[in-house]
């Protein structure tokens, strides 16, 4: 995007309509279960991936409109940021087929995939913003990850100290994280052999200390990328869109990164899917992003892998795969954690919808993000390997799949119940990175039971 | 007629809950048993619906509001009549500092006030001292604080410590909650509560005022 377009959104911060945030969110509530009600969409737990076409054809031109009418909400000006369609329309059609990610002989070819697409997606591996301990162990932790020949991407984990210092929002310590969490990643990819790969954020809040992990010697280098978040639902801000101004001045891939809430001001899946197809087109429009993160969370499990988070995120897949070029990423959230044989059905369970749905994949994230050091390179790998076994697949097999394989998790998922089960340091060896037979054995186990559902990995 | 208000609220029905109201009345049914065995009684399925989610936040706000419109014409006349409206409890809540996200906390504090707490919700990014001068203004009982960033639980513990410093902590029940907050860790900082979700937080501040002998 040129600064013009950046300009002419900044511009609309300050001159659009004005509204309160709490009548915008009245607004967007009201108006996506209209729309839900006039296009007859509904929810059918039976069928996680929509196999009716002009369904995502419908959650496309709903979320479009949502967009169109409601505009994109600026939290700092109080106004709207309110968009034409035609330049919508024009914007869409300027994003590229494919774009690349890293650098040299680590680079890798990031598609616009389609609905049943047999090309393998992408994956942006990590703790996806979850706690992980600082210093050796953040770095083990990204190696584990990186060391895996299947993972395209690393990237990133919340520290929950720096220097043993707690990290405050806005302080000395929060940018020192920020500047860490680059060095560390650039480290574990080097000490994976792997140099040049794609390192996808730093998972810090203040849009200002991201920019000081941009440093071409030791932190984020141009062929990296840096999120650029949305507030739920439809929402930003002009230190956002100032982030946006600099990031593209770095020439740095953009991350647009969407958290809408399954059960929040969307309502059920279907406004979910709605709301969230007009937070990608607003992605696309306004920050310029490069690829879209669907990081759908439940609004009590604090997860996306339920059946009715499956199906939206499904349909927000096949809605932009159909009718668009924007690249959607699925955050795949779970609620379980490693070490557990339901982590990784819920990451197969993942790989499977979005895969075949049309997008790429990200995660895993694990324990709803509440426990420390619950990440580790497997639950990834098994993301990537369903992923890429599912490439290819009709919607109908995968569903054949998917209606197996829930039934093994999903009375589980309430966070309550879900097996936590035990962090890095206990499931991997410390010194090389690599998983210990108990986790590997589990992993196996789940790659036969996959096997026998009919996905071979 | 009690089960009609409470079906009202429950279906998120303002125009009903309005006219199953002015029927108890009619009715002569006394006012405050409208409200507590009426209109709580849908709106504690409502918050059990939701925790179980069967049903969405939308349906959760729409409820809501059908509970404030039949409020407006029973609270009256119960006041006419010299009825005093108990409040469960007085609460200032807000998303603590450094952090926007206000979605749980607008749940809690919507939850809260259906089960007739009185609430003052403060809003986010809402400094500690904010939270703790207005709890001392309204003289408030709970003190609830939010977050959904790991970078602003710090904040909670200095909460409590605000609280030490002055002299004041044992005068309010802390509570505290969001995505990254666990129980384990509420304990650890000295909080008085902590809920997994927003049924839980009502439950527990429910329990947590009974223990200190209020109603």
């Amino acid at each position: 995007m040129s600064s013009y377009r950046l300009d002419e959104i900044t511009r609309r911060a300050f001159e659009g309509p004005l509204l309160e945030e709490k009548e915008f969110d009245m607004l967007l509530m009201k108006r996506t279960r209209e729309l839900v009600k006039e296009y007859g969409l509904r929810y059918d737990p039976k069928e996680l991936v929509c196999t009716d076409d002009s369904l995502a054809d419908d959650v496309f031109e709903a979320g479009l409109m949502l967009l169109l009418e409601l505009g994109f909400y600026c939290q700092s000006t109080k106004r709207r940021i309110m968009l034409e369609e035609k330049e919508v329309k024009g914007a869409l059609k300027a994003l590229p087929e494919s774009i690349k990610l890293g650098c040299g002989r680590d680079a890798v070819t990031m598609h616009m995939r389609r609905i049943e697409d047999p090309r393998p997606p992408v994956i942006h591996a990590g703790p996806t913003g979850t706690l992980c301990s600082e210093g050796e162990a953040y770095i083990k932790i990204l190696r584990s990850y990186a060391q895996e020949q299947a993972i395209d991407s690393i990237g990133a984990g919340t520290l929950s100290t720096i220097d043993g210092l707690k990290i405050r929002k806005d302080t000395p310590q929060e940018f020192r994280a920020a500047r860490k969490l680059a060095w560390w990643a650039r480290q574990a990819a080097d000490e994976a052999g792997r140099p040049g790969m794609h390192i996808n954020d730093v998972a810090v809040v203040s849009p200002e200390a991201k920019l000081c992990a941009l440093d071409p010697a030791h932190g984020l280098r141009p062929t990296d990328g840096i999120i650029v978040s949305q507030m739920a639902e439809m929402k930003t801000s002009l230190k956002h869109l100032s982030l946006v101004e600099h990031l593209q001045s770095y020439g740095i891939h953009i991350g647009n990164l969407m958290t809408p809430i399954l059960g929040g001001y969307a309502g059920g899946p279907e406004g979910t899917a709605i709301v969230n197809v007009a937070e990608h087109i607003a992605g696309a429009v306004c920050y310029s992003a490069s690829y879209h993160y669907c990081s759908l969370t439940n609004v009590k499990n604090l997860n996306g892998t339920d059946r009715p988070g499956l199906w939206a995120v499904s349909m927000v897949g096949q809605a932009l795969a159909r009718n668009s070029e924007i690249m959607s990423v699925y955050d795949c959230y779970c609620a379980s954690g490693p070490g557990e044989e339901m982590l990784l059905l819920e990451a197969a369970a993942g790989g499977i919808v979005a895969s075949v749905s049309g997008m790429n994949v990200m995660g895993c994230g694990s324990c709803g993000g509440k426990l420390v050091d619950r990440s580790t390179g497997l639950e990834a790998r098994m993301l990537k390997e369903a992923a890429v076994a599912a490439a290819g697949l009709s919607r109908d097999e995968a569903n054949e799949i998917l209606n197996e394989l829930l039934p093994r998790y999903e009375d589980k998922l309430d966070i309550f119940k879900a097996p936590k089960g035990k962090t890095f340091q206990e499931l991997y060896d410390l010194t090389s990175a690599k998983p210990k037979k108990e986790w590997q054995d589990i992993y196996e186990k789940v790659s036969r039971e996959l096997a026998e559902l009919g996905l071979e990995l | 007629m009690l089960d009609e208000l409470a079906n009202a609220v429950y279906n998120g029905d303002d125009s009903k809950a309005a006219e199953a109201s002015r029927k108890a009345l009619e009715a002569g049914i006394d006012p405050l048993v409208a409200i507590n065995e009426g209109l709580m009684k849908g709106m504690s399925r409502v918050g059990e619906d939701f925790s179980q989610l069967k049903i969405y936040l939308p349906e959760v706000m729409m409820a809501s509001e059908a509970m404030k419109v039949a409020l407006g014409i029973l609270e009256p006349e119960a006041l006419r009549r010299g009825s005093s409206l108990t409040r469960r409890g007085r609460v200032v809540i807000a998303t603590i500092t450094g952090d926007i996200h206000d979605i749980g906390k607008n749940i809690v504090a919507m939850l809260l006030r259906a089960n007739g707490f009185e609430v003052h919700d403060l809003g986010r990014d809402v400094p500690i001292d904010e939270m703790v001068r207005k709890a001392e203004e309204i003289n408030a009982d709970f003190i609830c604080a939010s977050t959904l960033l790991s970078t602003s639980m710090p904040y909670m513990e200095d909460l409590i410590a605000l609280l030490k410093e002055k002299g004041i902590r044992e005068k309010y029940i802390v509570m505290v909650g969001g995505g990254p907050v666990t129980r384990e860790w509420a304990k650890s900082i000295g909080a008085d509560g902590y809920g997994d979700d927003g049924d839980e937080a009502v439950r527990v501040a429910k329990e947590l005022l009974q223990r200190r002998g209020t109603p």
